[in-house]
């Protein structure tokens, strides 16, 4: 049997490949004739999603149902038949990731029918497309004059009478694109209509360096219409922050347009069964976000709340393991084969392939000329020319027929390839570290003219073929998998990876520094959705106490980390313990904490000034006047995603346990993404009085008043209040810094950093630069419950994708010492960033006999350990040139320098 | 388009670590940035495996110019690798003075997001490279 997932979105390819790297079997249904969803049809979608395309495309375990769509759906959990497109399939559970569709009923006041006005996926594409042309200007489709001043107008189709609630992206993605045009057209005027601004974290730092440095300008205002006349469109709109009706001439208009359910979900909904909420998304719960109303059937991405990549791909890794739970492991482990090295002679046999894939390197450069270029270079015995797929193919039979030993393909990035590449090496016999890649598309025929880059290209090309000619086999050794997990940190990420990795069959060691479970959790009175702190904690605690799988330290610290991906060793110690432990993988769940906000509004000194969340512990309270600030806090830390939700909720909650108390929430901007929105509108129509102030006139409480510029009513507002509600920024954990050495997980402002894999689509969220340690939960940024589960499943299933394997290969980009030249001086023991050299004591033989050897002493030698990342630094410092980084070796760089 | 700058086309290599500069050389890419050909980048992890000897050998080999660009500090992958890189150039611009070939050897930090820095220090560098003219340690070698 195995796994259905249904839409085949970045989701639905995330969910795909998680469960088959694991080994389940995975039919991948996609009512459109590719892959790829709304992702590939955005401006920068080339890196990250189309190699994971490919791999779907040549993965084992996966059944591509392309141009398909389910019609019916039988059975239960562990049971299910599906009839996909006419044919049967049987599986055991269902991932559901069907995605959305764009608001698409835009009033003709926004003159729509101008072809200058375009709807923001539309000019995603218009931006992709005109990037390719050799000239690259933005221009008008209407008259083909270069755009000037361009407009985004946020909020179409979102927070309206059409669709209530805030569709979470778009804000993100008017930010990102403005970038774009801005980077890209650094003259060009940008003008941004908007209500409120709500990013968060890195977005946010965005936003404000849009409006800073990229002289961008935000427009706080509404937009009732957009002329269209004699070429020019005029923006009317109400500026909010001056209260006055303004216009604005444009070139282009761009309508930041919101995010609907998929139009298919409400036939999926009635075939599957699952109940949707009153927006037509998949129905989940805070406390279970990825779980539908139909038991073994799960949901990811925007079709259960608008929301970015980010999120979206958090929560599918985690409905994948959700769902391979219910699923037995059938199949092969790609690359879980046993291999077997051909042995490569010292002359180099260079096979050379040209990706000529979609025109892509082919239309900006010439190709044919390139080739016959290479067959005269040193060492090159076959040159080819092929698609992406066929390169794969080729390369296997030049290395089996032709018995290549070195392989140099030019066409993409490495950073995105290689890995792919290395692999179609090994499956054919070749050591994976005899491949070199040329990087002729991003780097040279994107950038320069037709003739200029086939001139660089040769170039290129040389010194990639002297450099292989340099390549050797890497020693490369398969080390078992140790099939356990270490958490870091037993709050309520930490608990729920625990737990979920625990279910999947696999031993987990959770570690938790204070002496019960519970981290913030047990603190909360009361969750959105009526649940409980306590008794959502009290569920978790018994269930990890109760699980056998799962060995529980509290009051203890994780220590000394040693070792790579599969196979790590570390000391957990505390009160009355001191444990050596193995395990394959980490996830690190460590929270963050409240900042005291020491002397703001004078907070510690004054008795009725407290925080959020003291104010929800102290509910319901007897105060005539209520006055909360949101944003503005001085000290460290950042704003949690909940910040906004959680004032909004306690603002209501107080008004309706006290309908005459006079509530008022003070703001620059509220944050409540998505169907908090809801939230938002039913505390304005209960009666909670919104004010806004600026960045620049910020409230003050003197003698018990409170003073505030109001913007919107432009005028000053002065507020006695009997109790006053601050919200603290959130700091990272204290022991962060320790652990960011100890797993070599760099940290931004004290929060744990994901792998960045591409600038701004984020499709790695729980994945480290480290192998196999995995991060989660507000120790990576402090967001809402439902969130953070989603992640901390994510987290659970990336560890799980690991720990399947029996064994992984050792890493070849690591530095080895040549004991005989080492003079044992101990410069790369100080300089190795994470300490993994050591100084070790060799005998030195002083004179052989026949059998016998007589050992005169002692020498010091630097000895590479476990922990080598690679970074190189030992190698370019040792005096002697002992000690070198393989695949980098200096004779390496130096070929390729010789011929740059 | 070597015609109207007056024919002397700077040859330039640049050591680059794959996380920052690399991949903002890649976004360059995607965001079709036109710069000019004249830099050839060496991909290396990490800017701590610079060498000085690299920069000293590709000026011998006749390069009129050399970069060294990393991660913005604090941001490197190997928590201080760039670092280590930045202890580097400065020590080795003792003998770059001395030698005279001080302002052919440039080091920047960019970023895997700044693909239009890249594209643009690209531009610059080649403009400033350009004015200083054929390195002349190539005639004295050859
Ligand atoms: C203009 C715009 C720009 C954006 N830019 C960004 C950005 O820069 N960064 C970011 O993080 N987010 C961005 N987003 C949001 C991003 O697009 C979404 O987060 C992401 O696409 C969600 O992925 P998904 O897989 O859930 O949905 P989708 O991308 O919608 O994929 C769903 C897939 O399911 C298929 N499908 C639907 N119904 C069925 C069915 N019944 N059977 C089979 N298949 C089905 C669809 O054909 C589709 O392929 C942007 C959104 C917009 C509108
Ligand atoms: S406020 Fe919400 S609906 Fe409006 S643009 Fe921002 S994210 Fe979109
Ligand atoms: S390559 Fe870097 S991590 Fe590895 S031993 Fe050398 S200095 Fe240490």
């Amino acid at each position: 049997m195995g796994i259905a997932v249904i839409g085949g979105g970045v989701a639905g390819i995330t969910a795909a490949l998680d469960l088959a790297d694991a080994g389940y079997k995975v039919y991948l249904i996609e009512k459109n004739a590719q892959l790829g969803g709304k992702v590939s049809e955005l401006a920068e979608c080339e890196m990250g999603l189309t190699s994971r395309i490919v791999k779907i495309e040549n993965h084992p375990n996966i059944e591509l149902m392309l141009s398909s769509e389910v019609e019916g759906l039988s059975g239960s959990a562990g049971d299910f038949k599906l009839n996909v497109s006419g044919n049967e399939i049987g599986v055991e559970s269902v991932v559901l990731t069907p995605g959305y569709d764009v608001y698409d009923n835009i009033a003709k006041g926004y003159a729509i029918d101008n072809p200058d006005v375009l709807p923001s996926l539309e000019f995603e594409g218009m931006l992709k497309a005109c990037t390719k042309c050799e000239n690259g200007a933005l221009v008008r489709p209407s008259d083909g004059k270069p755009v000037k001043k361009i407009g985004f107008i946020k909020c179409i189709g979102s927070r309206c009478q059409d669709n209530e609630i805030c569709s979470t992206a778009c804000c993100y993605y008017t930010a990102k694109e403005a970038w774009e045009v801005k980077e890209r057209y650094p003259d060009m005027d940008i003008y941004i209509f908007y209500m409120d601004v709500r990013t968060f974290g890195k977005d946010e730092a965005l936003v404000s360096d849009l409006k800073g440095k990229y002289g961008v300008k935000y427009i706080r205002s509404r937009v009732p219409e957009v002329i269209a006349e004699d070429g020019t469109l005029t923006v009317k709109y109400e500026d909010l922050a001056k209260g006055t009706v303004e216009q604005l001439d444009l070139d282009m208009v761009v309508l930041a347009v919101g995010l609907l359910p998929s139009k298919t979900m409400g036939k999926l909904a009635e075939i599957t069964g699952v109940k949707t909420d009153k927006y037509g998304y998949i129905e989940t719960s805070m406390t279970s976000p990825l779980e539908t109303s139909v038991s073994g059937i799960f949901a990811g991405g925007v079709a259960t709340a608008p929301m970015k990549v980010r999120e979206s791909v958090a929560q599918a890794s985690g409905a994948a393991l959700k769902a391979a739970l219910l699923s037995g492991r059938t199949e092969m482990i790609p690359g879980q084969e046993e291999r077997k090295y051909i042995e490569v002679g010292e002359e180099p046999k260079i096979g050379v392939f040209i990706c000529g894939c979609n025109g892509d390197v082919a239309g900006s450069m010439d190709v044919p000329a390139v080739a016959e270029y290479v067959e005269e270079l040193r060492d090159v015995v076959a040159v080819n020319t092929n698609t992406l797929k066929e390169t794969m193919d080729a390369i296997e039979g030049g290395i089996v027929d032709q018995g290549l030993n070195r392989i140099v393909v030019a066409g993409f990035s490495p950073r995105e390839y290689e890995e792919m590449f290395r692999d179609a090496c090994a499956k054919a016999g070749l050591n994976p570290y005899l491949l070199e890649m040329v990087n002729l598309r991003e780097q040279c025929a994107w950038v320069h003219g037709a003739e200029d880059a086939t001139k660089a290209a040769k170039s290129l090309m040389t010194m990639a073929v002297e450099r292989a000619r340099y390549l050797e086999p890497v020693p490369i050794e398969q080390y078992p998998v140790t099939p356990k997990a270490l958490v870091v940190g037993g709050g309520v990420a930490g608990m729920n990876a625990a737990l979920d990795i625990a279910t999947a069959g696999y031993d987990v060691y959770l570690v938790e520094k204070e002496s019960e479970l519970g981290g913030k959790l047990k603190e909360i009175p009361e969750l959105q959705n009526g649940v409980k702190g306590s008794d959502m904690l009290s569920e978790f605690a018994d269930k990890v106490t109760s699980n056998d799988n799962i060995t529980v330290y509290t009051g203890a610290a994780v220590e000394d980390v040693r070792g790579r991906a599969g196979a790590f060793k570390a000391k957990v110690t505390g009160a009355g313990v001191d444990d050596e432990i193995d395990f394959g993988a980490a996830v690190l769940a460590t929270g963050a904490q409240e900042f005291v906000p020491e002397g703001y509004f004078g907070y510690g000194q004054a008795q009725n000034v407290v925080t959020q969340f003291e104010f929800a512990k102290m509910l319901p309270v007897d105060a005539n006047t209520i006055a909360m600030v949101i944003d503005g806090a001085s000290g460290d830390g950042v704003y949690s995603k909940s910040n906004s939700i959680e004032a909004v909720t306690n603002a209501l909650k107080a008004k309706k346990l006290k309908p005459e108390a006079n509530v008022f929430v003070l703001y620059q901007e509220i944050k409540t993404y998505g169907k908090w929105e809801m939230l938002y509108k039913e505390a304005r129509e209960s009666g909670v009085i919104f004010l806004r102030y600026d960045a620049e006139k910020p409230p003050v409480l003197q003698d018990g008043v409170l003073s505030v510029f109001d913007v919107i009513f432009n005028d000053e507002v002065q507020i006695k209040p009997d109790l006053m509600v601050i919200s603290a920024l959130m700091q990272p954990a204290a022991e962060n810094e320790q652990l960011s050495k100890m797993f070599m997980v760099p940290l931004k402002n004290g929060f744990f950093l994901e792998e960045q894999e591409r600038p701004k689509l984020v499709l790695t969220p729980v994945d480290t630069v480290n192998e196999g340690v995995f991060i989660c939960g507000s120790a990576v940024y402090p967001a809402m419950i439902d969130e953070t589960l989603a992640m901390s499943s994510a987290a659970a299933s990336r560890a799980c994708v690991l720990l399947a394997k029996n064994f992984i290969e050792t890493p070849g980009i690591v530095s080895v010492v040549d004991d005989e030249i080492c003079a044992g001086c101990g410069v790369c023991v100080e300089i190795c960033p994470v300490e993994a050299i050591e100084l070790v004591d060799e005998p030195v033989a002083a004179v052989t006999y026949s059998m016998m050897t007589v050992i005169s002493g002692n020498k010091k030698v630097a000895m590479v350990t476990e922990g080598c990342i690679g970074c190189g630094s030992c190698a370019s410092y040792c005096p002697s040139d002992a000690i070198s980084l393989q695949n980098f070796k200096a004779k390496q760089l130096y070929a390729q320098l010789d011929f740059a | 388009m070597g015609e109207e700058k007056g024919g002397f086309e700077p040859k330039i290599v640049g050591f680059t670590c794959n996380w920052c500069t690399y991949a903002g050389a890649d976004l360059a890419g995607t965001s079709r940035k036109k710069y000019p050909p004249n830099a050839r980048l060496i991909r290396m992890m990490c800017t701590a495996r610079f060498d000085p000897m690299f920069a000293f050998k590709a000026l011998l080999n006749g390069a009129d110019g050399v970069f060294i660009s990393g991660c913005h500090p604090g941001e490197c992958h190997y928590i201080k690798g760039n670092f280590y890189a930045r202890r580097r150039i400065a020590a080795m611009r003792t003998i770059l003075k001395q030698l005279g070939l001080d302002d052919r050897v440039k080091s920047y930090w960019i970023s895997a997001s700044e693909g239009v820095k890249f594209a643009n220090t690209m531009k610059n560098i080649t403009e400033e490279i350009r004015e200083l003219g054929p390195n002349p340690m190539r005639d004295k070698i050859l």
